[in-house]
């Protein structure tokens, strides 16, 4: 992988974590979707669910890499290690109303993963969705 | 001005003071060798990724973080056995001077960052040339 130890240990993890909850994932994954090419740090899929996970050891990138997610609309997670960057990246991406795949961006701890994936698959499948229901 | 039994002046003291205070002080191997650094408190001064600055206490840690990166720094204790107050105490002279890096980790919104020890490449050289 590209990046440093740290954020590959990070993306060894979070793909992991993400391997319990989709059918598909893949690191450093090519995207590519409205003319536009992005590699992901982590790419998870189940059905027609998808997201992407970038993990964010330093709050220099998180701005590009959301606006790149933005540009081929996928929604898009970003694991951080430290409560301080969450806020930092936080406030850096709060004024740009981002919102890649129509979806707002989360900004996670490691720990915190696991708990929003068990919620935000249980909202979006398709038992539990208006759909689903008819 | 001399005193009246014929001892060291004021003037004689402040000059050898002087010599000692710009002196670099260069700590013995042999010190550290022979004394638990854990008990004695101390630590080697900083100055580069010298081989020679190396203590053995240090090289045991160097040599378990180069043979299991990328875990918590309460695990090396056991890996190196060494105590974990000697760990404590040679971790950062280890950092300041370049062998390993520590990358702070909250898994959660509470409690204290884990860090994860990181070997760099003065450290994997280190190892690897005692190795050989």
């Amino acid at each position: 992988m590209r990046g440093k130890p740290f954020h590959n240990l990070m993306a060894r993890d979070v793909q992991e974590i993400a391997r319990r909850f989709f059918d598909f994932t893949r690191r450093e994954y090519r995207f590519s979707k409205n003319r536009a090419v992005t590699y992901l740090d982590v790419f998870a899929q189940r059905g027609p669910i998808a997201l992407a996970f970038e993990i964010e050891t330093t709050s220099r990138h998180a701005v590009g890499n959301a606006r790149k997610a933005a540009l081929v609309g996928v929604p898009i997670w970003i694991i951080v290690p430290l409560r301080r960057l969450k806020l930092d990246i936080t406030r850096k991406l709060a004024p740009l109303g981002l919102r890649p795949g129509g979806e707002p961006i989360k900004i996670l701890l490691l720990g915190q993963m696991e708990q929003e994936l068990t919620n935000y698959l249980s909202l979006n499948i398709a038992a539990n969705t208006q759909n689903g229901k008819e | 001005m001399k005193n009246q039994d014929g001892a060291v002046t004021d003037r004689e003291a402040d000059v050898s003071i002087k010599s000692l205070k710009a002196g670099n002080v260069v700590p013995a191997r042999e010190f550290f060798d022979s004394y638990d650094i854990g008990k004695a408190g101390i630590a080697p001064t900083g100055g580069g990724s010298n081989p020679s600055q190396v203590i053995p206490i240090e090289l045991k840690l160097l040599r378990a973080v180069v043979d299991h990166p990328m875990r918590r720094s309460s695990e090396y204790s056991k890996l190196a056995g060494i105590s974990p107050n000697t760990l404590l105490k040679i971790r950062p002279g280890l950092v300041e001077r370049g062998f390993i890096h520590e990358n702070k980790q909250e898994a959660h919104n509470r409690g204290r960052a884990a860090i994860l020890l990181e070997p760099l490449e003065s450290a994997k050289q280190l190892v690897e040339n005692l190795e050989e």
